[in-house]
């Protein structure tokens, strides 16, 4: 079961890297967003820094919800996907290793680029550590519950605004914590609370989601 | 014992069972129904504060139950469908999703319309109706997903499985809208419905909510016959009943 | 008893009247469809079957 997770983490590692391209779409579409947002309102740092919690968070949550795609999809278009489930190790690991790969090229960067946009929204200086751990954290559920999504409207292609739709309730609790949690440090509020809810979900996720992902890429090759 | 069990899950039999039930239950709904409309528009008390917008209540809170209930149903006739593979809990499935999804339209336009004399606006982002919003996401999911697999031939297990996500989903995003909500709302705007309810008021309430509970049970069972005579639109029982017999009724 | 003076203040509703007959009527409206829709579903179908038994004996048609 570790040799599946190693090769399964190792390939697609290797096919991230090959493809920087891609890597990079999902982190300049966020600071493209982010740009937006004052073009469309305000420059005026107050009003920003009001905003910027929500609009940090909601725009990580996009960036994810774009980079879904690319998790299963490939591999399901040229029968490799196929070959991975059929095999007779756990496919709970080898998922996990796809949706680990993934988070590493979406969702950590997101979360080490995030204070940088944090600045250039004005978020208030005790927001960045709440920006940062709770993305970090954040970012790695959105994979884990994307995945699920993912497997779930595989066979369908790309058929417009389905996967949005049907992943958007699963990533509504953690936009909640996770843009409330830097809402409350900046308002002088203990965050451990609310990270220690992101936490939990966390755990939650990890356990659940590959285990239903797995069970989503079955029914997917059934037809 | 298990011939018994298989009995149960054959459409046919379904289908002939209904058949007879459902003009029960039909009039039984109707009564319902008439009785808690009739009293509740005309005879129950309006409400000091709000008058008598308050008498939407009769319509809201019964769809809101359903929509609740119905999504649950929806997600057990899923899970039936893919552990133990019954068709019939499939169709089930199927037939729930938009009936359910109606019911939360319902309760959602019945809310708004309702919110516009007690809190002077169609919309508000409190806990309940953001919820309920949700809620309608999560039917509109389903049903797409289902019709999407369809309309490529595919079976529709993905719905069943993306179904039972939803109802482990549905408590933990009750909770997190929840304190989202205490968290930028001091409680000053309280959804009205006060635990301590006039029996005046309450009692047409109940006699709506029995009813509601009917209209889904009618328009359940009717839509779910209407699939399997689609599906078993080719087998001898289905032909035979579509040339030897004459009435139409659902 | 009935709580209102006449027909009119019924329909009037206190000036509530609006809010009340739109809501009802839309939802009871919406219901009544979802009543309603397998009866033609069902009509249709029969329909089909129909057609389909006849394409079948009479071969090419």
């Amino acid at each position: 079961m570790n040799t599946g997770f190693m090769v399964i983490f190792r390939r697609d590692l290797l096919v991230a890297i090959r493809h920087r391209g891609d890597l990079a779409n999902p982190v300049i579409f966020f600071f493209i967003v982010i740009v937006l947002v004052p073009l469309g309102l305000t420059p005026e740092s107050s009003k920003l820094s009001e905003i910027a919690p929500g609009i940090l968070w909601v725009m990580a949550l996009l960036a994810s919800l774009l980079s879904l795609d690319s998790l299963f999809q490939n591999d399901y278009d040229d029968g490799t996907l196929e070959q991975i489930i059929i095999l007779p190790q756990p496919l709970y690991f080898m998922v996990l290793a796809k949706i680990i790969v993934h988070w590493l090229v979406t969702g950590l960067p997101l979360s080490l680029l995030a204070p940088i946009l944090g600045m250039m929204l004005s978020l208030p200086d005790a927001g960045y550590p709440a920006l940062v751990l709770s993305l970090l954290m954040g970012t790695a559920i959105l994979s884990l519950l994307g995945a699920v999504g993912a497997a779930l409207t595989l066979p369908l292609g790309k058929e417009g605004l389905l996967l949005p739709l049907i992943v958007m309730p699963l990533y509504m609790p953690v936009l909640i914590f996770g843009a409330n949690s830097v809402q409350l440090a900046i308002n002088g509020f203990s965050v451990i609370g609310p990270l220690a809810t992101i936490g939990s979900l966390l755990a939650l996720s990890l356990i659940v989601a590959p285990y239903v992902t797995a069970g989503a890429l079955r029914l997917s090759i059934q037809g | 014992m298990w011939q018994w069990f298989h009995r149960l899950a054959s459409p046919r039999w379904f289908y002939q069972a209904s058949g007879k039930f459902l003009p029960w239950i039909s009039m039984l709904g109707l009564f319902f129904i008439s009785l808690g409309l009739v009293w509740g528009l005309g005879f129950a008390p309006q409400d000091a504060k709000q008058g008598n917008s308050f008498r939407i209540i009769y319509i809201h809170v019964p769809s809101s139950f359903l929509a609740l209930v119905g999504y649950y149903i929806m997600a057990v006739a899923g899970a039936i469908a893919i552990i133990w593979k019954i068709k019939l809990a499939d169709m089930v499935m199927k037939a729930a999703a938009p009936i359910g999804a109606a019911f939360t339209f319902v309760a959602l336009l019945t809310g708004a319309i309702w919110g516009k004399p007690t809190w002077g606006t169609y919309w508000i982002w409190d806990a309940r109706i953001t919820s309920m919003l949700i809620l309608f996401f999560l039917y509109l999911g389903v049903i797409i997903l289902q019709s999407s697999y369809e309309h490529k031939g595919l079976s529709s297990k993905a719905a069943a499985l993306l179904a039972l996500v939803g109802t482990v989903n549905i408590p933990i995003i009750y909770k997190s809208v929840d304190w989202w909500y205490t968290l930028h709302q001091p409680a000053t705007i309280r959804f009205t419905e006060a635990p301590s309810m006039h029996p005046d008021m309450f009692q047409p309430l109940l006699v709506m909510i029995v009813g509601f509970y009917f209209l889904y049970a009618i328009a359940l069972v009717a839509s779910i016959r209407v699939e399997i005579l689609h599906r078993e639109r080719r087998t001898k029982w289905v032909q035979d009943l579509v040339f030897t017999n004459k009435n139409n009724d659902p | 008893m009935f709580q209102f003076e006449n027909f009119n203040d019924f329909l009037y509703m206190g000036g509530h009247g609006y809010y009340v007959w739109v809501a009802y009527f839309s939802s009871l409206g919406v219901l009544a469809f979802l009543l309603v829709a397998p009866f033609f579903r069902k009509k249709n179908i029969i329909k089909e079957i129909k057609k389909q038994r006849h394409y079948d004996s009479t071969g090419y048609s």
